[in-house]
Order: structure tokens, then C-alpha cells, then sequence
């Protein structure tokens, strides 16, 4: 479902540039959750946003569901992206001025299905959310502004979704059921990529994936043959 | 969830940025309708103006017209249409001169429209002595003015003689002590030529009761003259169906007066001649061309001198309403531009759930159109009323809704508001997405 080739992120630093990921390569078959573990700055983020089509790799190739993402035109991948992917980000990034269930509902706005209403108060009532659907992003603890997120996310049934740290805000409970609910859909044929620290995770988890520890500069990439 | 929902949630939620947009275009269209609207009333003011000045000089020459009427009526008739065998120099020379022409001719006239005459007055005049009082008089007899077809009735100069009375001259009763109601013979003689000799022709004997006694004119044919009705003067001095000439006003012809006089008047009576009484005929024409010409001026000068206040008030809407507006055009811009970067992440969101650009341009442009429609309709509420208020006009409810003014706002400032929005927007579009959700 998900395969990158070899991929790699150089970012300018003020010290010159500094590589996120370097010639990394990762496939997730259909059906499978992977959760990505490393320290901070590993490029766990970068790696998931790769993945998505939202950051393009400096080299190599990020191929979903055979699909190369790159050499899709912009509003291609946008296409794409709408109809099978689904992210959640670690900061939440909800639309502060709609109530949670107009933030699950976003998602429809961008593509339209018929069931979208019962669909997004199904995943209100499984987040055990219901309660706070007319409430702002504001008005939520961050608990609920994960779930919220991760409930945006799912509206489509993504056949890949990824997730970054999305237990990192939520108690045990809380926790368990979202990654419960992740492991039921990854059984369900869906494939989920998850950047977590969490160790819970790789209870559930099918696989880990660990990240160096360190990101490498340039002067190391020279050595490793990049450029 | 739809765009439009979204950008009335969005607004709701910024409700400062969108009350400064909305002032900014506010202010912008206030000031143009403003304008607009000293301008319209500055015009319709002028009008009023000019109306009532026309209405001023309508009446004062109307009121000249009727003292020169007055004079005129004192001047006597300014045209005498003379049958055309009438020796001239004789009739210069106030000799005798027995030429006459039909009485049917004046009808005709009158019938015909004439349009370069006015007060057509038939007269049947002779030189005779008054038997009874051994006097040399002059006898008027008249039917009184005819009414020219398809022309207004003017109050005539001259009134017709009632049948059985006369109208005594001046220097007739007060030297033979004539009184109103005196019934009088009258039985006239003229000389008349027959063969070498000169004889004199005593004619039958008429009795009148004096209707009216005449001021003094100075006017020697006035003033020895006795007005009768027309056809007891054709009796008396045996003239019967005949008048000596026709008496006339002059139309007020500014060019080549008496020439198109002569030639109407020639197309419709080939038999006659016409006198002009110059100086009368000159002096009514030039009185009545000089109000005329005044009245024309003193118009002109106000037009003037409210356009000289239009231009200043234009020069200054052309440089005040293009500052507003480019002024109104930056502070959209530039709100636009920071509505973007406070949405910086909301931008990234819709991108990672696959929004197109066309889309996210159509939320910012969106509310961009709400923002310049909304404020376009405030400011033109407020600019109506500032500009009747500066205008010092009264108030009046109507002005305050102009379709087509309202028209042009509302598509003028649509126009503006995606101009203004645009930029911003393709920035919005353009942004990385990775890049604001990572720095968010």
C-alpha cells in the first residue's frame, strides 16, 4: 500500500543543511499498522508528511497504493490525497471557529459523500464525543482536540491514514480506545503509518520502524555518497 | 459543511478583521456617494435656480410686454395696410385722398393667420367738416380689432364704436364742451372736385349719443377725430362695404422685420401697401430685444457661475475618490494579506484533506465579496445621507435610494474586493503546506 524508495529530506539549517531522512525505504502492506518510534527531530513528522504528498522528497520515490505521488500533477495528488489518505496531526490543526462536529464534517467539504453526517456523529459517539459536538476547539481539553482530530481524519475511511503521536495527548483510556480503534481499522483493510513515542503503541502495533537518533549533516551525507 | 458556511463561521470567529475590512470599504464608498450625491444635488440645485430665474425673467418681461402695451396702446398702431392705388406723398402730405379697398380685405386678414401682425383693426377714415359745430374733423369709423385666426385673443388697443354712439377727441369736446351721454347731429360735408371746380358735398344727418370722451394724445389725429361704428360710418359718408386702411400692431421680428411683414401680408392682400411707423415699430422691437437679451445673460451668468462650483467640487472629487479608493484598495489588501497569515495552518489542513487551490482561493476571495458588498451598502447609506446633509438640501427619503448609483457600488466595489483579495489569496494557495503545519 505505502512503499518509499530510497527517499531523502534535506532541510536548510542555520548551520548548514541538515538532513531529516536519508535514503530511507519503508513498505506497509495493505491491512498493516506501523508505528514509526525516535526521538524528537528523527524526522518522524517529515516522513509522515512525505508519505501523505504534502512534502516531496529530494530523491527517491513515495509510491501509494502504486500510485507514485510525485509524478501526479498538484490537484492530482490534492485528488489523491482526498480520497485516501488521512492525517492527524500532533498539533491537532482544528478550524478554531467551527464547533467539532463542523471540524469532522471539514473533511466533507472537500469531498462530498452522502453519508457524511451519520458517518461523523458515529465517530463522535465512538471518541466519546457526542456530548461536545456543538462545543469549539477552545472549549475542549486536548484529549478531546486529539480525538476530534483523529474522528476529522477517519470521515472518509482513509485507505491510509497517518498519524503523528496520536496518544501522545490522551490518558490511558483515551488512548486505548483510539488505538483500538486504529488496530480495528487497519483490520479492516486499512493502512495506518503512526510516529509515536508512546510504547503503547507497539503493543498494537503489527511492526516499529525506529528512527536514528541523531540527524546526520552534511558532511555526513557526503560520506554516505549524497549530495 | 459548505465554503459559504465556512467563511460566515470564519467571519463570526474574526469579527475584528472583518469589522475593519468593512469600515475600510465603508468609508471608501461613503465618500464617492458623497460626492455623488453634492454633485446631483448641486445640479438639480442649479436647475432650480436657473428654473426660477427663467420664471423671474418669464415674468418681468411679461410685465415689460404689458408696459409696452400700455405705451403701444398710447403710440397708437405701428403698420397702416393701405390699398395699394393710394398715392403715397399724398398720404404723407395728409391731403384728402379717396382710395379705398373692400372691408372683406381686413376679414381676410384676419382669417388667414397672419403671423407677423397683431390687433387688426379695419378703419374707414375721412377728412370732413362738421356742419353743426363748422369744425374740420377727422371721422374714424371702426368695428373694433378682429380676432386673428387660431391666435390667443390679446386685449385690444383700440374697442368698437357701439352702434348709435360716438367716442369724441380730445380737442373736440373740451372746445365745444362735448359731455358724456350728449346726443349730438352730426352732419358732414366733404369737398369734392368735379371737372375744374370744387364743390361741397353736404351728407345725410346722423344723431349719436357720445359714449366715451378721449384723453388728450397730442395726437392731432386723435385728438379732432370722432370714432364711430364702422357700418354707420360707411352710411353716413356713403362708403358702403369700404375701409381706407387696415391699422396694425407689428410681431416682434428681431431680423429683416418689415420685410417678412411686407412679404406675408403681400402673399395674402396683393392689392396693398404697408407704412411702418419707424420709430414706435423700432423702439417696441428694440425694448422687447434688450429684455430678452438681459434675461439671457443674466441666466447665462448664474449657469456660470454654478458651473465654476461644479468644476471645484469635481476637481476635488478627482483627487480625494481615487486616494480613498486606491487607500480603501491597500487596506483590503492588506487585511486580506493578514487574514491569510493568521490562517496560515487552516490553509495547511484544507491542503493535507486535498483541497484544491481553486477552492482555498474561493474562501478568502468569498469573503473578500461579503466584506465589499456589505460595506458597498453601508457606505452608500451613509454617503447618501452625509452628502444631503453637506448639500444643506432637505431631507428627502427618495434620495436616499438611487438604483442605478447602488448598482454601480455594488459592482464597483465586487470588482474591488476580488482585485483586492486576489493577491492574498494566490499567496494563500501558494503556500507550502508542509512548511505551516510544521511551524504551527
Amino acid at each position: 500500500m505505502l512503499e518509499l524508495h530510497q527517499v531523502r529530506k534535506i532541510y536548510p539549517g542555520p548551520s548548514g543543511p541538515v538532513t531529516a531522512l536519508a535514503d530511507f525505504s519503508l513498505h506497509v502492506a495493505a491491512g498493516e499498522m506501523v508505528a514509526v518510534r525516535g526521538p524528537s527531530g528523527a524526522g518522524k513528522s517529515t516522513l509522515l508528511l512525505l508519505a501523505g504528498g504534502l512534502l516531496s522528497p529530494d530523491t527517491g520515490r513515495v509510491i501509494v497504493d502504486g500510485r507514485d505521488l510525485f509524478q501526479l500533477s498538484a490537484e492530482a495528488r490534492a485528488d489523491f490525497r482526498a480520497e485516501n489518505i488521512g492525517f492527524v496531526f500532533q498539533q491537532f490543526h482544528l478550524l478554531p471557529y467551527l464547533n467539532v462536529r463542523d471540524n469532522v464534517l471539514a473533511a466533507n467539504l472537500v469531498r462530498p459523500v452522502g453519508n457524511a453526517q451519520d458517518r461523523a456523529d458515529e465517530l463522535l459517539s465512538i471518541f466519546g464525543l457526542s456530548n461536545r459536538a456543538r462545543h469549539v476547539p477552545a472549549a475542549l481539553s486536548t484529549g478531546e482536540r486529539q480525538r476530534t482530530a483523529l474522528a476529522r481524519a477517519l470521515l472518509h475511511r482513509p485507505r491510509l491514514l497517518l498519524a503523528d503521536e496520536p496518544t501522545g495527548n490522551l490518558d490511558d483510556e483515551n488512548g486505548k480506545t483510539v488505538l483500538d480503534f486504529l488496530a480495528d481499522h487497519a483490520r479492516q483493510g486499512g493502512t495506518v503509518l503512526l510516529a509515536t513515542h508512546d510504547a503503547r503503541v507497539a503493543e498494537v502495533a503489527q511492526r516499529t520502524v525506529s528512527l536514528p537518533t541523531t540527524r546526520i549533516d552534511a558532511a555526513q551525507l557526503s560520506k554516505m555518497g549524497g549530495s | 459543511m459548505t465554503i459559504g458556511r465556512l467563511i460566515l463561521h470564519e467571519i463570526a470567529y474574526r469579527k475584528l478583521n472583518f469589522a475593519m475590512s468593512v469600515f475600510t470599504v465603508t468609508i471608501a464608498i461613503a465618500c464617492l456617494v458623497a460626492f455623488v450625491a453634492i454633485l446631483s444635488r448641486h445640479d438639480r440645485r442649479t436647475e432650480e435656480i436657473i428654473a426660477a430665474k427663467e420664471a423671474q425673467t418669464r415674468a418681468a418681461m411679461k410685465a415689460l410686454e404689458d408696459d409696452y402695451r400700455k405705451i403701444t396702446l398710447q403710440l397708437g398702431f405701428n403698420l397702416h395696410i393701405l390699398p395699394k392705388g393710394l398715392d403715397l406723398a399724398s398720404w404723407h402730405a395728409d391731403e384728402d385722398v379717396a382710395v379705398f379697398m373692400p372691408e372683406e380685405y381686413a376679414d381676410r386678414l384676419a382669417k388667414s393667420g397672419v403671423a407677423t401682425i397683431n390687433h387688426v383693426l379695419p378703419i374707414l377714415r375721412e377728412r370732413v367738416t362738421w356742419e353743426e359745430k363748422g369744425r374740420p374733423i377727422l371721422v374714424k369709423g371702426t368695428r373694433g380689432e378682429l380676432a386673428i385666426f387660431k391666435r390667443q385673443e390679446k386685449k385690444p388697443l383700440r374697442d368698437a364704436v357701439p352702434p348709435g354712439t360716438v367716442v369724441v377727441g380730445h380737442e373736440l369736446h373740451r372746445s365745444l364742451g362735448i359731455a358724456r351721454g350728449d346726443k349730438i347731429a352730426l352732419t358732414l360735408s366733404r369737398r369734392v372736385r368735379e371737372g375744374e371746380a370744387e364743390i361741397i358735398r353736404k351728407l345725410p344727418t346722423a344723431y349719436l349719443t357720445v359714449h366715451k370722451l378721449q384723453a388728450a394724445t397730442g395726437v392731432r389725429e386723435e385728438d379732432i377725430a370722432l370714432w364711430i361704428n364702422l357700418g354707420e360710418a360707411q352710411k353716413i359718408l356713403q362708403r358702403p362695404g369700404q375701409i381706407s386702411e387696415i391699422l396694425a400692431l407689428e410681431c416682434n421680428c428681431e431680423a429683416d422685420r418689415l420685410a417678412r411683414i411686407h412679404s406675408e401680408i403681400s402673399s395674402i392682400l396683393p392689392d396693398t401697401q404697408i407704412i411702418e411707423l419707424g420709430p414706435q415699430a423700432q423702439a417696441r422691437a428694440e425694448a422687447r430685444n434688450r429684455a430678452a437679451r438681459e434675461a439671457r445673460q443674466a441666466i447665462k451668468r448664474e449657469e456660470e457661475h454654478r458651473q465654476e462650483l461644479k468644476d471645484q467640487t469635481e476637481e476635488l472629487a478627482a483627487v480625494l475618490v481615487p486616494v480613498v479608493f486606491l487607500g480603501c484598495l491597500l487596506g483590503m489588501g492588506l487585511l486580506a494579506f493578514q487574514n491569510v497569515r493568521e490562517r496560515a495552518s487552516e490553509i495547511g489542513i484544507f491542503r493535507a484533506l486535498g483541497m484544491r487551490n481553486r477552492p482555498i482561493m474561493a474562501i478568502f476571495v468569498g469573503k473578500a465579496v461579503l466584506t465589499g458588498l456589505l460595506g458597498a451598502l453601508l457606505g452608500y447609506v451613509v454617503g447618501t445621507i452625509t452628502g444631503v446633509i453637506l448639500s444643506e438640501a432637505g431631507f428627502a427619503i427618495s434620495s436616499l435610494f438611487d438604483p442605478e448609483m447602488l448598482l454601480l457600488v455594488l459592482v464597483g466595489t465586487l470588482l474591488l474586493s476580488v482585485l483586492a483579495s486576489w493577491f492574498p489569496a494566490r499567496e494563500a494557495v501558494r503556500q507550502d503546506p508542509a512548511t505551516v503545519l510544521w511551524e504551527n
